[in-house]
């Protein structure tokens, strides 16, 4: 038998289901933050190994070609995941069109980048990368905050930001060294993306 | 003016569906059924009284060899969703 409703009933049925809807995280929704704030963290922390101890330091910045692994391996885990998902909503849509355009700017700035640092022959150029890509990241984790209401995301495009401030601050303060950037990128990853995308899986598995 | 509430939504469950893939853009049937708590026999009831009535499209296909129910509103559903949220507030107001 149909349970007939009030108007009253009516509204409060709405306004809950949209609520859950609106509010519901899924299980493991952090497992990409997590992933990729670890890939980033020790990439970084290869790289800056590596200047301190190959003879030709130059050499180290091939270990970022370990980021484009991560992103095939990604690729795949997406696309057995696509499969799995129960729900999906028009915000998934949107903070995964923020984050595919962070990609392609990420190819499009180090195209730049390297376009003018070869051509210039200019090696200081380099050392806007890791700044200019932690603002970035900073931005785009900030519209996600924003679109999911989840506070700890916040304070992660905080962590970049004040992270891409360091980059430069104690670039210039050390003589020019660019060195501590390796180290500040990988804090800002395990702090601002590993960390949060953990708390969100905590969030989620209560929900669950 | 009073304006005749939608019989086909005037229903707990079936409203709580709609409402549900109002705000999505697509959900599986397992989670209609958590968010809603009903059983799998009454959701598929409903749901396939929505989907003959044009408000939902509901597409049958595999995960392995587990069979999913996706569920999408339709056009005509966010009409009728729309209308019937109007009809509402003539009773509330």
């Amino acid at each position: 038998m149909e349970t007939k409703l009030t108007e009253q009933e009516s509204l409060a049925v709405i306004n809950e289901m949209i609520d859950r809807a609106r509010n519901n995280f899924r299980k493991g929704s952090g497992n990409s933050m997590i992933y990729w704030g670890c890939w980033c963290a020790f990439s970084a922390l290869l790289v800056f190994i590596l200047l301190k101890t190959l003879s030709n330091p130059t050499q180290a910045f091939w270990a970022w070609w370990l980021m484009a692994l991560a992103g095939v391996i990604d690729f795949f885990i997406q696309r057995k995941k696509k499969k799995e998902i129960l729900v999906r909503t028009q915000i998934d849509n949107i903070i995964d069109s923020v984050w595919r355009s962070y990609l392609f700017f990420c190819c499009l700035f180090l195209g730049i980048i390297f376009a003018f640092g070869i051509v210039l022959n200019d090696g200081y150029i380099f050392w806007l990368i890791t700044p200019v890509i932690l603002s970035a990241v900073g931005m785009g984790e900030f519209i996600t905050a924003k679109a999911y209401r989840f506070k700890w995301y916040l304070y992660g495009a905080i962590v970049m930001w004040t992270g891409a401030a360091l980059c430069v601050a104690i670039t210039l303060w050390t003589t020019h060294s660019v060195f501590f950037q390796f180290l500040i990128l990988a804090a800002c990853m395990l702090l601002g993306f590993v960390l949060p995308g953990y708390l969100l899986n905590k969030k989620s598995d209560s929900h669950v | 003016m009073f304006k005749e509430l939608n019989p086909l939504l005037h229903s707990q469950l079936r409203l709580a569906i709609m409402s549900l893939l109002i705000s999505v853009e697509e959900a599986d049937f397992v989670y209609l059924k958590d968010e809603t708590g009903a059983t799998s026999g009454n959701l598929s009831v409903q749901i396939e009284k929505l989907s003959e009535a044009g408000y939902i499209s509901v597409t049958k296909t595999f995960k392995g060899k587990m069979p999913r129910t996706i569920c999408r509103i339709a056009p005509k559903g966010v009409t009728a969703f729309d209308e019937y949220v109007k009809a509402l507030q003539t009773y509330i107001t």
